[in-house]
């Protein structure tokens, strides 16, 4: 049983300033990068997840020992191709594409005020939404 | 140079070492950061800003809706980033297009495609990049996984639907097979 955590609203609060936006929080980042390590390593006959966890581990030991502060680019994080691919959709119980998803928010410096205003968008779109019957 | 600069930046050399292996997931143009934290945040902030304007556009909204019908259980945080990585990996932004001819699918060599994968080129395309000789992981933004041995793989159902559509869709209408002509292109 894996540990849900909601990558936008738990954990400390952020700093301030004027980049907030794109600053790491370390205490965020290393219980995200924790939960993902977790997750990861629940799926060792994977060769897919294993090479994500291996393509991972120098951030994630990094972001346990909070030892990062500068934020990265999305497209410099090992995985966010093959996430975007749909590489790990199947690997859900526990959840490979949510804990990479917390973890690359917290190692982008969380989310800007632009993804927060999609999530709150998308959210309501969820609220709305009716499943079309497949024929 | 301070101690946490020198850590980050052998944290980045590191990673890009990592991406070179045949067995690494990587993001296509992944070298583009050099350490500078300014730039980084420049660059982070230009590549949140592309998806961003498309998102909040109307087109947008109709492709988050297919994102959310292709998988109704997926949490917001999941699908919005979905839409976000997807925009910002692809060469050019989604576009609504009436499309007449089969959608290739470039992969490692004897990997099978995702079925969720929204990633694919027309064959025109794709046979065009051949006959040029352009190098195809630079071409189509292809992570440096699929450099070494690439295969393609030909969608065999001809169709006529949007293409950001079928982005959205590919597990529900279409089914990969191997493409014969294609792949002798590669040999």
């Amino acid at each position: 049983m894996t540990q849900t955590i909601d990558p936008v609203n738990s954990g400390s609060q952020r700093c301030g300033g004027p980049f907030h936006d794109s600053e790491i929080d370390p205490v965020r980042l290393k219980v995200a990068a924790e939960r993902l390590e977790r997750v990861l390593k629940q799926y060792p006959g994977s060769d897919d997840v294993l090479g994500l966890l291996h393509a991972l581990e120098p951030l994630i030991d990094a972001a346990k020992a909070m030892d990062l502060s500068s934020p990265m680019g999305r497209a410099d994080i090992p995985g966010t191709y093959n996430i975007a691919d749909g590489v790990y959709r199947s690997y859900d119980d526990p959840d490979v594409e949510e804990a990479f998803v917390a973890f690359s928010i917290e190692l982008r410096g969380g989310l800007t005020e632009q993804e927060k205003r999609l999530h709150e968008r998308i959210a309501k779109m969820q609220e709305s939404f009716t499943p079309k019957e497949s024929s | 140079m301070s101690e946490s600069q020198r850590c980050r930046n052998r944290l980045l050399r590191r990673s890009r070492r990592e991406r070179s292996r045949p067995d690494v997931p990587v993001a296509p143009n992944a070298s583009r950061h050099r350490g500078c934290k300014e730039q980084q945040l420049r660059n982070v902030r230009n590549q949140r800003a592309v998806g961003g304007v498309y998102l909040d556009s109307t087109e947008g909204s109709r492709y988050i809706r297919m994102l959310q019908e292709a998988d109704p259980a997926a949490s917001t945080s999941k699908l919005a980033e979905r839409a976000i990585n997807q925009l910002t990996s692809g060469r050019e932004l989604p576009r609504m297009e009436t499309i007449d001819e089969p959608l290739v699918k470039i992969v490692p060599r004897g990997e099978p495609v995702s079925p969720h994968s929204p990633f694919f080129a027309r064959q025109s395309a794709f046979e065009d990049a051949i006959a040029r000789g352009h190098n195809l992981s630079e071409h189509f933004a292809l992570p440096e996984r699929s450099e070494a041995d690439i295969d393609a793989q030909l969608l065999g159902i001809r169709y006529r639907c949007h293409l950001a559509l079928q982005q959205a869709r590919i597990p529900a209408c279409v089914k990969p097979m191997q493409g014969s002509k294609l792949n002798s292109l590669l040999d």
